[in-house]
């Protein structure tokens, strides 16, 4: 199920499970949060992606009524998370980045705790523990101690417990640290398996592909502030970035070998070895016509390289650095 | 030369990463700085260090006697300024004054009658009240008390001693007079002596001149009469012996003829048969002529003296030697005269020289029972809920602060956070837990005691639940605290394991809180430890009612009350 297939996102009303507005948080003087304002639908997963220490974990911890802001307001489910903090956080599934898990205890056990000091009866604990056990593929081990279990199954348990007293809004904080593929499509399963059952999530992650393949709308936060929000495509569209070819080449190309293409246009790029350009395309047609244009001037084009925008590009369109690399 | 420099820039490293521990530099030196001054503080007076505060030891007393002992007693007491004193009517107040209220250390009964007894020469006994628990205090207080008896007893033997002295010069002095007189009276006795000597020298000459005279003439009356009776007896025998030997010649002359005849009868008998011839046969043979005896010499026949002569002679004799009897007259010698000597007088010696009496004193303890001096209990008694203390201490406190500590690197406990349950059920589950943990440890330490070393378990062993509940739930309300204050499991550690070893020496824990000088007492007022133990020493060792549990368990619930609510806060600031 991709992004905009559970239809579109409605940022008022009812259906507004996660509401936060103008979030602020500083630690002494260093801000960690300003302005920050979220909405997250019924059934509607938003990804929050940004680059580490970008604000995404004090947003959540916000959000999740861990961390108190120093200002802003933020509301679960219609209920205000300052005023009514019990009956906000009974809406609430908090997944934290690092497990959140009793390592002695068993599957079940670490799943009925959870599930009961959330209100939940013995029975319905019992049955939802086994049912989410079942979902995240650890029914086999139920009865294992957790400090047994591969990083992958701990990560998919620790996703469990906060689902399992099916809270109405779900907060998972990068929840695919260090997990293989397999795990990791387990546990994006889960997540659209509870959205599609009406949960409101907010999916933490600074992993692009991740966003790109499971949020229905992205905000893209850095240095504590949302940079854009909207959807993929809108985010890419929303940087400007275009499809970019980059070619290898025996020998240099001189400057301005492409001028008067239409739709092209050179772009500065630098490699340590070899020949190389980078030529920024407004559509991919125009390839084998560049790659003509480079042979005409008696230069062969030994690979060539077509990158079509992405989020990052929009990233670092917008913020001038890559997801993975933010400067603090 | 590599080698070098990898140790070298090794040892560098090692010595940046030790300067930046800051938990390992506090083991290193503040840990152990912490608990050599809170054993050796405690310890201090055990080998006759530390000080003495004015009024630092508060003793009870009760005088029956109102005599000059209690007056003794009472100076004494007052010039020693560590003693602080209690004055009570009667000795029910007075045991309670160390028992119920432990306001003193001894409670000290001087009975009616002591003063009286010492002077008489009797013995008196104070009595003491002791607490065992307070040993080192006791102990202070005993060697006092023992000096102080020490001293009057010391004191009324002097007394004695002076007068007996005085007794003794005047004795002395009348033996010194005797001693002249009799010297005087031995010169005299010598003279005597020496007189009677030359008396007696006098008298014998004048003896042996009698008896030589008296012997003498004796001897030459016996020398005529034996000469004049030898001289007749003589003429008498030469008379007989004349008449004798003529006798005598006759038969001599008879048997010489009666030989010779013999010799010619043979003769003629010879001729005769020579004659007969043939016939000489038919004659018979003639009769025998007897032989005078051979040998015999006629010259030699003895001539008897008459025995009527001699027995004449004799009593004539004996009559002639008969000594006459020596008589000495006493009244020749003259009696030495004696001199006279001067009997010194004794004078007046005092008779009614009285030996005082002695006062001493015997302890009783809190349970009315005759014991030694300071007399003890069984060690166990204050060990077991001394080392159970500590062990449920470092459970409470590490159990509680570590588990939290685990919350957190678990990642739990900010899922915890994010629940619906506010934080402080999650902190009053785990302290409930913890508690309950302390509360079934205590009780399973204190009934392997009671099987294993037999301790006491007092007169109502339920009632160590209370002090056992409080101390359980101060611990874990305090690891609460120090779960805030120690941020890492690596800090908990050497932060708990000092607090503990701190709050259970000071407190009591391993050694008695009087061995501690007053100070440190006053400090330990401030740990749940010391009011835990007040309450455990009075159970089991004091033997006291529950009664005496419910002052330190209402304070050590009240600083668990404390604990949680700074625990609370600051764990609010540290989770929240």
């Amino acid at each position: 199920m991709k992004a905009g297939e559970r239809g579109a996102p409605v940022m008022n009303g009812a259906s507004t499970i996660i509401r936060a507005s103008d979030l602020r948080k500083s630690y002494g003087d260093r801000v960690a949060l300003e302005g920050v304002s979220i909405a997250v639908n019924r059934g509607e997963i938003v990804g929050l992606l940004g680059p580490n220490g970008a604000g995404k974990t004090t947003t959540l911890s916000i959000l999740s009524g861990v961390l108190t802001p120093d200002a802003g307001s933020v509301s679960i489910d219609g209920h205000d998370l300052a005023t009514a903090k019990a009956q906000a956080r009974e809406c609430l599934g908090l997944v934290p980045q690092s497990l959140a898990l009793y390592p002695t205890l068993t599957a079940v056990e670490n799943l009925m705790f959870f599930g009961r000091i959330q209100g939940l009866s013995s029975r319905q604990a019992s049955e939802g523990s086994l049912k989410l056990l079942e979902e995240v593929g650890l029914s086999d081990r139920a009865h294992d101690a957790v400090e047994e279990f591969s990083g992958g199954m701990k990560r998919r348990l620790n996703i469990a417990c906060g689902m399992l007293h099916s809270p109405t809004a779900i907060m998972l904080d990068e929840p695919t640290v260090g997990v293989d593929p397999q795990s990791r499509e387990r546990i994006f399963t889960v997540i659209e398996a509870a959205a599609a059952r009406g949960a409101a999530i907010l999916y933490s992650t600074n992993y692009m592909e991740e966003a790109e393949r499971l949020c229905d709308r992205i905000i893209l936060i850095d240095h504590g502030s949302i940079v854009a929000r909207g959807t993929t495509t809108e985010l890419i569209a929303l940087a400007g970035t275009e499809t970019r070819l980059e070619v290898t080449t025996r020998r240099a190309l001189a400057p301005g070998w492409c001028k008067g293409m239409a739709g092209v246009s050179e772009l500065p790029w630098a490699v340590a070895e070899g020949f190389a350009a980078a030529l920024s395309v407004a559509s991919i047609d125009h390839v084998p016509a560049l790659i003509r244009r480079a042979g005409e001037m008696g230069v062969e084009v030994i690979e060539f390289h077509v990158h079509r925008p992405n989020l990052q590009d929009a990233f670092i369109k917008l913020t001038g650095h890559a997801l993975r690399d933010a400067p603090t | 030369m590599r080698t070098l420099r990898a140790i070298w820039f090794t040892l560098g490293k090692e010595f940046r990463l030790i300067r930046r521990d800051r938990i390992g530099l506090f083991m290193l030196l503040v840990a152990p700085i912490a608990v050599i001054a809170a054993a050796g503080f405690s310890l201090a007076r055990i080998y006759g260090g530390g000080t003495t505060e004015r009024g630092e030891y508060t003793i009870a007393i009760v005088d029956e006697d109102h005599g000059l002992i209690s007056h003794i007693i009472f100076n004494a007491i007052a010039r020693d300024q560590s003693l602080n004193v209690i004055h009570v009517d009667n000795r029910a107040d007075a045991e309670a004054t160390v028992r119920e209220r432990a306001e003193a250390v001894v409670a000290i009964v001087i009975p009616s009658g002591t003063t009286r007894a010492i002077a008489n020469g009797g013995k008196a006994r104070m009595i003491l009240y002791t607490d065992p628990v307070k040993y080192l205090q006791t102990v202070r207080i005993e060697l006092m008390i023992s000096e102080l008896c020490r001293e009057i007893n010391a004191g009324a033997m002097d007394k004695v001693r002076k007068g007996a002295a005085q007794q003794a010069q005047y004795v002395h002095d009348e033996f010194e007079r005797a001693r002249a007189a009799a010297e005087k009276a031995h010169a005299e006795a010598t003279r005597l002596a020496a007189e009677s000597v030359a008396t007696r020298e006098s008298i014998a000459a004048h003896i042996r001149e009698r008896i030589a005279k008296e012997l003498s003439d004796a001897r030459d009356h016996a020398k005529a009469a034996l000469d004049a009776e030898f001289n007749r007896i003589q003429v008498d025998l030469n008379k007989r012996t004349e008449v004798q030997r003529a006798k005598l010649d006759q038969l001599k002359d008879y048997l010489q003829r009666l030989k010779v005849a013999q010799g010619e009868f043979e003769n003629w008998f010879a001729k005769l048969k020579e004659i007969a011839g043939n016939r000489a046969s038919s004659i018979p043979a003639p009769p025998t002529i007897p032989s005078p005896p051979a040998n015999l010499d006629l010259a030699e026949l003895k001539i008897e003296t008459p025995d009527a002569e001699l027995k004449t002679a004799r009593q004539n004799l004996e009559q002639a030697l008969t000594v006459p009897s020596i008589e000495i007259n006493a009244q020749d010698f003259p009696a030495p005269k004696i001199p006279d000597i001067e009997i010194p007088s004794m004078g007046k010696v005092n008779a009614n020289l009285a030996i005082p009496g002695t006062l001493a004193f015997t302890e009783f303890d809190l349970n009315g029972k005759e014991t030694g001096a300071a007399g003890g209990f069984n060690a166990f008694d204050l060990q077991v809920p001394g080392f159970a203390v500590t062990f449920l201490m470092i459970g409470m406190l590490m159990g509680v602060s570590l588990a939290l500590i685990d919350e957190r690197d678990w990642g739990t406990l900010e899922r915890l956070r994010s629940v619906s349950a506010p934080l402080w059920t999650t902190l009053t589950g785990k302290l409930l837990a913890r508690f309950i943990v302390g509360f079934v440890q205590m009780i399973v330490l204190f009934g392997a005691g009671w099987l294993l070393f037999g301790i006491s378990l007092g007169h109502d062993p339920a009632a160590l639940m209370l002090p056992a509940a409080a101390i359980a739930f101060a611990g874990a309300a305090f690891g609460l605290i120090v779960a805030g204050v120690g941020r890492t499991r690596d800090a908990v550690m050497p932060v708990g394991a000092i607090v503990i070893m701190t709050m259970a020496a000071i407190g009591g824990c391993w050694w008695p809180l009087d061995f501690e000088p007053a100070w440190m007492q006053r400090v330990a007022l401030g740990l749940p430890t010391t009011w835990a133990m007040r309450a455990f020493n009075d159970l089991m060792i004091r033997n006291l009612s529950v009664m005496s549990a419910l002052m330190p368990t209402a304070v050590n619930f009240g600083f668990g009350i404390l604990y949680t609510a700074i625990g609370v806060a600051i764990a609010r600031r540290r989770f929240a």
